[in-house]
């Protein structure tokens, strides 16, 4: 395993950023979600051993990261704020930064400029940092913490400000992260991104971790919420009465080329549609799960 | 897995990152720094100007325009008039160009702490740049270490510069045999300097551990120079009327070291007053400010989250 938190908490004075959380990170992306001021940042803050457990413990490859730094020469952490000496040109600060791992002097200059590439800012990083928009920034802020080829990459809200082409730059690099066998942790308010990247998530909500898994294993649980299915088919009155025959099926509306249901068991509907299409000549054109999505188990979550 | 298990992905940086980390942090930061003008100026003006007199000294000398006489007093009209008759005892000739420097050094050095000290922990903390360094695998030490290596390049190249400069030259023009002769006073030359790069560079870091903005650091450790130079002339000079009180200043304390370790007579250490304070205290008020400027700055450090 790549990280652990053990009951941790975290106040800061008389507020809560972090109660009782107690996860496993296991290697893949996982996706940290939750509002502003869920708790994201400290967590990751935490486990980049920034800030210390007021309660708990934090090991990051199993050392705790307070105590040792050295468990650091294999992370790379872009933070949510800009964290730059703007005097300096983008190249300079990647390689600056690179050689604080280790490197000499030459090796970080050639780490850096390939780190630069992948992010694609070439033609910029001679450029002072001072003059980078908030896309450039945040892909220069990528760079430095690619560039030493770590095997655990920590992202603090990596993809704001960017605009939809660098957007998809960058979930792509995540992508190549992860086939090269990094373990990558990606921290967002805005769930359709995280969505794109991982299935695994953790949800977080006021200072607390609501659920952390595979995205479907947690809708799974969630009882007290029916699933939501619509089917597009040409007979949805028929159909309706076929489905509400099935065990789990609570209620199914009509609509003109299309139904809606709510059902505990969804995958009854799933086993049984097939036969239903064969034996009636029902002709379905689409089916949609429309609450397995990240933003409705946040929504049940918090409710 | 820990990450010093076998099975672990190899390590191809340094054997010891942290190592090489603070020299990385000083060379970035001497170059960032150097890029301020009035750094830059203040740096270069030391040791070239120390070559520059020095090199007319030692010229006029040669020359015999010039006399210094045994007590090592600056040259006068009637020196002057009398360089022709008159050679110069050699031991007290560096101790002379010296002597000529280091008060307006160490006033200057004063300057130089505060434009190259102020930013390097204020605008780390300002910028949340602390938040990158910690996320590298350098400690806490080696953080602070660079920085005070950024700062004593800065101190270092404007006072120990200058004495070794003047030694230098020394050697080259006076003759066979200067070298070893006027080793000791070379030495003494650099004592100096070594203290007061401890003393201010403590006390500017320490200052810019404690606030967010690099003029605020400025200000701050001006503030505490001044406040304590004005506060020990006051206590010395008016309500005790003992001059053991001017120790509460370390620009004063620097002075009375200089002028015990060079060999300056008394009576040429620009304020007679500061001649009269005692050197143990002097050397006890530089150690206390250092001191505590450290513990200050190694307090702070542990105690701030780094981004919190």
């Amino acid at each position: 395993m790549i990280a652990t938190f053990d009951r941790v908490a975290k106040w800061y004075g008389s507020v809560i950023g972090l109660v009782d959380a107690t996860i496993t990170i296991e290697p893949g992306v996982t996706g940290l979600l939750g509002p502003n001021g869920a708790g994201k940042s400290t967590f990751l803050k935490l486990l980049g051993g920034q800030i210390a457990p007021s309660q708990g413990s934090v090991e990051l490859f199993g050392h705790d990261p307070c105590r040792r730094p050295h468990v650091f020469r294999d992370v790379g952490y872009l933070p949510e704020q800009d964290a730059f000496y703007e005097d300096m040109t983008g190249r300079e600060f990647v390689i600056y930064l690179t050689r604080l791992h280790g490197f000499s002097a030459s090796r970080a200059r050639k780490l850096a400029e390939a780190a630069i590439e992948r992010v694609d800012l070439v033609e910029d990083s001679k450029r002072r940092i001072r003059t980078y928009s908030k896309g450039m920034r945040q892909r220069i802020k990528l760079a430095q913490a690619i560039a030493h080829e770590p095997k655990l990459l920590i992202l603090d809200e990596p993809l704001t400000g960017m605009d939809p082409v660098a957007r998809r730059r960058i979930m792509n690099l995540v992508a190549e992260q992860r086939d090269a066998g990094a373990t990558v942790i990606v921290s967002s308010h805005i769930l359709h991104e995280v969505e794109e990247m991982t299935n695994r998530v953790i949800l977080m909500y006021q200072g607390r971790v609501r659920a952390w898994g595979m995205r479907d294993e947690i809708r799974g649980f969630l009882d007290r919420y029916p699933h939501k299915v619509r089917l597009e088919c040409d007979n949805p009155r028929e159909l309706a009465l076929r489905i509400l025959e099935l065990p789990g099926v609570l209620s199914v509306n009509i609509e003109e080329k299309a139904l809606r249901l709510t059902t505990r068991k969804p995958d009854d509907i799933y086993d049984a549609l097939p036969g239903l299409v064969l034996d009636h000549g029902y002709t379905v054109d689409a089916i949609e799960a429309e609450d397995v999505g990240l933003d409705a188990i946040f929504r049940y979550l918090v409710a | 897995m820990p990450v010093d298990d076998a099975s672990y992905r190899a390590w191809d940086g340094q054997a010891r990152p942290s190592a090489m980390a603070s020299v990385a942090i000083a060379s970035t930061m001497v170059r960032r720094l150097l890029r301020q003008r009035l750094l830059k100026a203040l740096v270069i003006f030391a040791p070239v100007i120390a070559c520059v007199v020095a090199s007319l000294v030692f010229g006029l000398i040669a020359e015999g325009k010039v006399r210094i006489d045994g007590a090592g007093r600056p040259p006068s009209a009637p020196d002057i008039a009398s360089a022709v008759r008159t050679m110069f005892g050699d031991s007290n000739l560096l101790a002379y160009l010296n002597r000529m420097f280091f008060p307006s050094l160490l006033s200057l050095a004063v300057i130089v702490a505060a434009f190259a000290g102020a930013p390097l922990i204020a605008e780390d903390r300002r910028s949340r740049s602390l938040a990158l360094y910690f996320s590298r695998p350098i400690r806490h030490f080696d953080y602070v270490a660079g920085k005070f290596l950024t700062l004593f390049f800065f101190l270092g190249l404007f006072l120990l510069a200058p004495p070794i400069c003047m030694y230098l030259t020394d050697c080259a023009l006076s003759g066979e045999g200067t070298a070893a002769a006027h080793l000791g006073t070379f030495g003494r030359s650099l004592i100096p300097g070594a203290v007061a790069c401890c003393l201010y560079g403590a006390l500017a870091i320490g200052v810019s551990s404690l606030v967010e903005r690099t003029n605020h650091a400025v200000l701050v450790f001006f503030g505490i120079i001044m406040l304590a130079f004005f506060a020990g002339n006051m206590l010395a000079r008016g309500v005790f009327r003992d001059p053991s009180w001017l120790a509460v200043s370390p620009f004063s304390a620097i002075q009375r070291i200089t002028s015990d370790v060079l060999p300056i007579p008394r009576q040429f250490v620009q304020d007679n007053y500061v001649a009269s304070l005692d050197l143990s205290a002097a050397w006890w008020s530089v150690s206390l400010w250092t001191g505590g400027s450290l513990a200050m700055l190694i307090w702070r450090i542990r105690k701030v989250e780094v981004v919190a």
